[in-house]
């Protein structure tokens, strides 16, 4: 049930339908305190004098009685309090008083008032973006299809075991026979490199090659052209690229018009064919191509979060 | 005049809804009222009195209303209400009970048991 429905629903069991809000906070609010202080006090006080009566037919001076009955009785304008005590809103009246009293003392002391409420904006300022950040950067989930079923396997050397360097990449055929085996879906080979972009300013940017079954794996679709197929890997692969959605801003200016054929890279100068739809769809900080390779020669690395096979969990 | 008793905890609720079922009275009137029923030998603190009724009310036993006492003053008068009966009734059923138990246990003598 949502929290609407129950405020509705306990709108509807205390009868407040068809009031205008106003009348219903005021209904509710008799409702918690059926009196008012001038009707309580003047019920006490009427004790407090027929008390008072009472003592002076006992013989008590007209000053002794009322001395006594305030000694046995209280106030009168206490009693208030003693009403609301009893019926259980003490916890809301010293709630308010705090509440008053600390806006009182926050108007009294600007320069304090001013320092609490920056320390806490800017507590809350910091803690928001420190979220934000961790978030993005370690909880958000994968843009990729169904990134719950996706696993990320490497083999370790046992002789470099305690070190950072224990992974093993897998060779094609380790991979092949990985994708074979039965809860295993699917099979992503990646192998992420330097390589660097030729022309007017020469650049370094990171790529990552890819098998050629990538555009169905992770079920992106680009924002333009298209996404690797495993056509691209036929007769020993085409230069095939995937932008990813930064580069594509920053290297043409988010043009429309297929880059294609307009990006020099050192390693085989390859052809734009697609570019993901937001940073957030991007593939990792990355950009990729067909793993072209002959199989013999195909291994398969960690990208920056030591990424090696990613089998898809059936 | 005979030793005064001490309530104990939570019967002068009881024995407000008693006087109250006598007819309406209003506060004072039903501390006087249940002192003279116990022949003068309830003591009863005067704040938690005020504090009983408050509850009483407010739990819907009973009920206050503004009327003319008998001195021509204006005073709050209370009132049984439907369900302030139906807790009378339970909670003088329950203290009999009580009592009786309690007065069956106390009255036992060696070799009873």
């Amino acid at each position: 049930m949502s929290l609407l429905t129950a405020i509705r629903r306990l709108w509807h069991s205390v009868g407040l339908r068809g009031m205008t809000f106003l009348a219903a906070i005021r209904r509710l609010w008799h409702s918690m305190a059926p009196r008012n202080s001038s009707d309580v006090e003047e019920e006490f006080r009427s004790t407090v004098e027929a008390y008072q009566e009472d003592l002076i037919r006992q013989g008590l001076s007209e000053e002794e009685a009322r001395r006594k009955a305030r000694i046995d009785l209280g106030r009168p304008s206490a009693q208030n309090e003693n009403y609301r005590r009893a019926i259980g809103l003490r916890l809301f009246d010293e709630l308010g008083g705090d509440i008053r009293y600390g806006l009182r003392g926050l108007r009294r002391n600007p320069g304090f008032a001013a320092v609490a409420v920056l320390s806490l904006a800017l507590g809350i300022g910091a803690t928001t973006a420190m979220f934000s950040l961790i978030y993005a950067v370690l909880l958000h989930p994968f843009p990729y299809a169904d990134a719950d079923r996706i696993v990320n396997m490497f083999g370790l050397h046992e002789s470099a075991a305690g070190t950072s360097f224990n992974w093993a990449a897998l060779s094609k055929p380790q991979l092949d026979d990985l994708g074979r085996a039965t809860p295993v879906e699917s099979v992503l080979g990646f192998n992420p490199t330097q390589m660097e972009i030729t022309g007017a300013v020469p650049e370094e940017i990171a790529g990552t090659y890819l098998t050629e079954n990538a555009g169905a794996f992770f079920g992106v679709r680009p924002l333009l052209g298209r996404n690797i197929e495993p056509s691209d890997a036929e007769n020993g692969g085409h230069s095939v690229v995937v932008l990813n959605y930064r580069f594509w801003q920053r290297h043409f200016g988010g043009d429309p018009q297929s880059p294609a054929g307009r990006l020099g890279l050192w390693v085989p100068p390859a052809s734009a064919a697609g570019a993901f739809s937001s940073p957030r769809k991007s593939l990792s900080h990355c950009f990729s191509w067909p793993l072209r390779a002959p199989p013999s020669a195909a291994f398969l690395g960690s990208c920056g979060r030591r990424l090696a096979t990613i089998p898809q969990m059936s | 005049m005979t030793k005064p008793v001490e309530l104990p905890q939570g019967t002068l609720e009881m024995l407000i809804l008693k006087a109250v079922s006598l007819g309406p009275l209003h506060g004072y009137g039903i501390l006087l009222r249940i002192q003279q029923i116990s022949g003068e030998r309830l003591e009863i603190l005067q704040g938690s009195f005020y504090t009983a009724i408050y509850r009483l009310e407010r739990r819907g036993w009973i009920k206050g209303a503004w009327g003319e006492s008998e001195n021509n003053r204006r005073a709050r008068f209370y009132s049984l209400t439907a369900a302030g009966t139906r807790q009378l009734k339970a909670e003088t059923a329950k203290w009999t009970d009580m009592a009786a138990v309690v007065a069956g246990i106390l009255g036992k003598k060696a070799g009873e048991v």
